[in-house]
C-alpha cells in the first residue's frame, strides 16, 4: 500500500513538473561575444520576471558574426532574437529573415521618439523599426593626455593636419615612433565606420546623392581626402603604426594601455575601458576630443535586438515572448531602461535613448571617464547615421575593407580606391534594381 | 541469366550501399558545386538564375585572381620543396642510430600532431609585433629597440614567406616519417657494396638511397602538393589573406567569396578552378617523375 502511495505521489509530481515545463516558451537568442556573464545575469533576471519564458543564449565571435548568422538563416536554424548591426539590417530584412517590430510588435513603437536620430535611422528600414537599441555609439578621436603633456602639446586638434603636426611633434620629442594606432585588421568591421567618420568630418552626407548614386569618386572629395590622409599617415609621414593593419579593437586597446600610441579613432566605449582604474599606468589620462575636420561630424551607429522570421514562423506565443525579451533588454522594465543603464554604468557602452542623458547616475558615471560636454556636443550636434544603408551595403562594405588594405599597402592610390568603390557600388545598385 | 552474370550482379548489389554512401559525400557535393558555379547564387537572395560561365569569367577577370594564382603557386612550390628537402635531411640524420633518436622522432612528429588552427596561432604569435618571439629575441639580443619592433605580417613579401615557413614546419614531419621508413627498408648490403667500392656518404645518397626512394618521394611530393594547394586554415588564422591580398591563396579566395561576400556562385567557381589547378599540377608532376620511376 505504501509503495503504491509513493508511486502515485511521484507520478503526480512528475506530471506537475511536466505541465510547468510544457507551458514555458523557449526563446533562443544569438549574440556576439561581449559581456557574456552580464547578459546571462540579465537573462536570469528576465526569466524571474517572466516565469513562462525560457531563454537560451548563444554567443558567436563578432568577426564571423554576419557570415554565421547568414548561414543560420539560410539553413533555417536561426533563433528568435538576435543582436543586429545597422550594416546588416537591410540585406537581412529584404531577405525576410528579420521582421519589423512595427508590424509584429507595434506596442514597441512607443520607444521611437526617445531614440537618438542616428540610432533610429540605423534600426529602421522603409519606415519600420526592426529592433530596440542594445547600445549606440559614435566614433571619436581620443588621445593619451600624458604623452601630449610630455611633448608640450595642449588643446584639441581642429583639423586632420593638426593631428599630423601633433604626431610629428610626438615623434620629434622621441615619445613614440608611431603616435597613431588604428584598428585596420582586414576582418575588422569598424574599418567601414572609421572611413565614414573621417569622410563626414570633412563633409557630412557627401557619399551618395538622393538617388543613392555615388558622388565621392573624384579627386578632392571628402572621402578621397580622408583616404589620402590615412595613406600619407602610414606611408609618408609614418605617424601611423604599420601594425594597425593587423590590429583588431582589442589589440589597439592593449597597445594604448601599453603606451604604444597617443591617438586613435574608435567607438567611444573603448575610452571607458582605457580609463578604467587600474587597467594601465595611463588610466584616467586619456582625453576625448571633438572630431577634427572642417565639419567636426562623425558617424554614429547602433546595435540592436532584432526579431527574426523564426519567431514569426513559430507562432504568436513565440513572437510575444520574443517581444518581452526585446523590450526587457532594449526598452524599459518597470519604467526604467534597466539593461541599457547597466551597460553604461558597468561597461561605458553608449546608449540609444536621449532621455538617459538626464539620469544623474549616468552623468556621474560618464564624468569619471569621458568629457560629458564634448560627448554631448559630438552626439547632439555633429553625428549622423551612415548613408547608403541598402540591401547591397553588406557586400559593398566587405569590398571597402579589402580596398582599404590595397590602398594602405600601396597597391592602389586613394583616388583609384574611391573610383573602385564607386564603380562597385553602382554595379551592385544596378543588379539590385 | 548465366551463373557468371548472376555472381557479377550479386557482387554489384553487395557494394551498392557503400557506393551510394560514398557518392553522397563525394559525387553529390561536387555536382552541386558545379551547379552553384553556373548560377547567380547569392545567399541573401531567394532566386538563383542560371548564368552559364559568367561566374568563371567574373572571378578570372578580377584584379585579385592573378595575384592569388601566383601566391598559390609560390606557396605550393616553396612549402613542398622546403618540406621535402628538410624532411629528407632530418630523415637521413635519424637513419643513423643517434642517442635519443626515439625522443627526437617524437619531437619531429609534434607539429604534425597539432591541430592546424593551433599551428597557425603559434606562428601568428611568433610574428606578432608587440610580443612575438622574433621581436622579443631580437630585442633581448640588443639588435632592435622595443619601439622598432617590426609588424612582420604587414609586409606582403614577409607575410608570404611566413606562411610558407609555417607550412614547411607543419608538413615536414610527414615527409620525414615516410622517407625515414623508406631509408630503413633499403637493405644494408647495398651500402656495404658502395663502401667496398670506395664510395662515401654522397655516393650512398645519390646512387643508392635516392633512386630506391623514388616511389616514396613521388608519394610525398604528390601528397604535399595537394595539401599545399588546398591549405586554408593556416592562412585564415595567420594573415586572413592579407596584407593587401598577398597571402590570399585560391582556397582562401573561394572561402572569402562564399562566406564573406556571400556569393556562392563565384566561390564555387573558384573552387572548381582550384580543382583544375590541382589536377594540372599533379598531371605535370606525374609526367615528370613517373618515367624515371619506370627506369629505376
Amino acid at each position: 500500500m505504501k509503495k503504491v502511495a509513493v508511486i502515485v505521489a511521484m507520478s503526480l509530481i512528475a506530471a506537475v513538473l511536466m505541465m510547468g515545463s510544457a507551458q514555458a516558451v523557449t526563446i533562443r537568442m544569438i549574440m556576439w561575444t561581449y559581456g557574456v556573464e552580464t547578459v546571462q545575469d540579465n537573462i536570469a533576471k528576465f526569466e524571474k520576471l517572466n516565469p513562462g519564458i525560457k531563454v537560451e543564449a548563444e554567443d558567436i565571435s563578432w568577426y564571423v558574426y554576419p557570415e554565421t548568422l547568414t548561414t543560420r538563416f539560410v539553413t533555417g536554424t536561426a533563433p528568435e532574437v538576435i543582436y543586429c548591426n545597422d550594416q546588416w539590417l537591410q540585406a537581412w530584412a529584404d531577405a525576410g529573415w528579420l521582421r519589423s517590430l512595427t508590424e509584429h510588435l507595434p506596442g514597441l513603437e512607443k520607444y521611437r521618439d526617445d531614440m537618438k536620430p542616428y540610432v533610429l535611422d540605423g534600426l529602421s528600414y522603409k519606415g519600420k523599426i526592426y529592433g530596440l537599441p542594445y547600445y549606440a555609439d559614435t566614433y571619436v578621436l581620443f588621445a593619451n593626455g600624458k604623452f601630449l603633456e610630455d611633448a608640450g602639446l595642449s588643446g584639441t586638434p581642429e583639423t586632420w593636419e593638426d593631428v599630423n603636426e601633433m604626431c610629428q611633434k610626438l615623434k620629434a620629442a622621441g615619445i613614440q615612433k608611431y603616435p597613431l594606432i588604428m584598428e585596420f585588421h582586414k576582418d575588422e568591421h569598424s574599418m567601414v565606420e572609421i572611413f565614414y567618420a573621417m569622410t563626414y568630418s570633412n563633409e557630412p552626407g557627401s557619399l551618395f546623392d538622393e538617388k543613392l548614386n555615388p558622388i565621392f569618386d573624384h579627386e578632392g572629395s571628402a572621402a578621397h581626402q580622408a583616404l589620402d590622409w590615412l595613406n600619407k599617415a602610414l606611408n609618408e609621414s609614418k605617424i601611423m603604426d604599420p601594425a594597425s593593419l593587423v590590429h583588431k579593437e582589442i589589440d589597439v586597446i592593449k597597445s594604448m594601455q601599453a603606451g604604444k600610441g597617443t591617438f586613435t579613432l574608435m567607438e567611444k566605449y573603448t575610452l571607458a575601458e582605457l580609463q578604467h582604474p587600474g587597467s594601465s599606468p595611463y588610466a584616467g589620462k586619456f582625453k576625448l576630443m571633438l572630431m577634427p575636420g572642417k565639419s567636426h561630424y562623425t558617424v554614429g551607429g547602433g546595435k540592436f535586438y532584432a526579431l527574426t522570421e523564426q519567431a514569426v514562423k513559430t507562432g504568436d506565443e513565440a513572437v510575444n515572448a520574443a517581444g518581452k525579451l526585446i523590450e526587457y533588454f532594449g526598452g524599459k522594465s518597470d519604467g526604467e531602461y534597466v539593461v541599457a543603464k547597466r551597460w553604461t554604468l558597468e561597461k561605458g557602452l553608449g546608449f540609444g535613448y536621449k532621455s538617459l542623458y538626464e539620469e544623474p547616475a549616468i552623468i556621474a558615471s560618464l564624468e569619471k571617464w569621458s568629457d560629458v560636454r564634448v560627448e554631448k556636443e559630438q552626439e547632439g550636434k555633429y553625428s549622423m547615421a551612415k548613408e547608403g544603408m541598402t540591401p547591397w551595403f553588406m557586400e559593398w562594405a566587405e569590398s571597402l575593407r579589402s580596398e582599404m588594405h590595397y590602398m594602405l599597402g600601396k597597391k592602389v592610390t586613394p583616388l583609384e580606391m574611391v573610383k573602385t568603390l564607386a564603380g562597385g557600388w553602382s554595379k551592385l545598385k544596378k543588379e539590385a534594381e | 541469366m548465366t551463373r557468371r552474370k548472376k555472381n557479377l550482379l550479386s557482387n554489384y548489389l553487395v557494394i551498392l550501399p557503400l557506393v551510394a554512401i560514398v557518392a553522397l559525400f563525394t559525387v553529390y557535393p561536387v555536382v552541386q558545386a558545379i551547379q552553384f558555379s553556373l548560377r547567380k547564387y547569392y545567399l541573401i537572395k531567394p532566386r538563383h538564375p542560371f548564368i552559364g560561365l559568367d561566374n568563371y569569367v567574373s572571378v578570372v577577370s578580377e584584379r585579385l585572381f592573378p595575384d592569388s594564382l601566383f601566391s598559390t603557386l609560390l606557396f605550393t612550390g616553396g612549402s613542398v620543396a622546403g618540406a621535402f628537402l628538410l624532411g629528407l635531411g632530418i630523415a637521413l640524420l635519424l637513419s643513423y642510430e643517434l642517442r635519443f633518436s626515439g625522443a627526437l622522432k617524437t619531437l619531429i612528429v609534434l607539429p604534425w600532431a597539432l591541430p592546424y588552427t593551433i599551428g597557425g596561432l603559434i606562428w601568428k604569435l611568433i610574428f606578432a609585433p608587440d610580443f612575438g618571439l622574433i621581436n622579443k629575441t631580437l630585442g633581448t639580443l640588443g639588435l632592435v629597440k622595443p619601439e622598432d619592433y617590426m609588424a612582420w605580417l604587414t609586409d606582403p613579401k614577409i607575410a608570404q614567406m611566413a606562411v610558407i615557413l609555417a607550412q614547411i614546419w607543419r608538413e615536414m614531419p610527414f615527409a620525414t616519417i615516410f622517407i625515414l621508413a623508406g631509408l630503413q627498408a633499403i637493405p644494408p648490403d647495398y651500402y656495404d657494396a658502395v663502401e667496398i667500392d670506395g664510395g662515401g656518404a654522397w655516393t650512398r645518397l645519390v646512387h643508392i638511397a635516392l633512386p630506391l626512394l623514388k616511389p616514396i618521394i613521388l608519394i610525398v611530393l604528390v601528397y604535399e602538393t595537394i595539401i599545399a594547394l588546398i591549405t586554408f586554415d593556416l592562412v585564415y588564422i595567420m594573415t586572413g589573406g592579407g596584407p593587401a591580398g598577398a597571402t590570399t591563396l585560391l582556397s582562401y579566395y573561394a572561402y572569402s567569396k562564399s562566406f564573406s561576400f556571400l556569393n556562392f556562385g563565384e566561390g564555387t567557381a573558384l573552387s572548381i578552378i582550384l580543382t583544375g589547378v590541382i589536377a594540372a599540377i599533379l598531371f605535370l608532376l606525374l609526367k615528370i617523375i613517373s618515367p624515371s620511376l619506370s627506369k629505376s
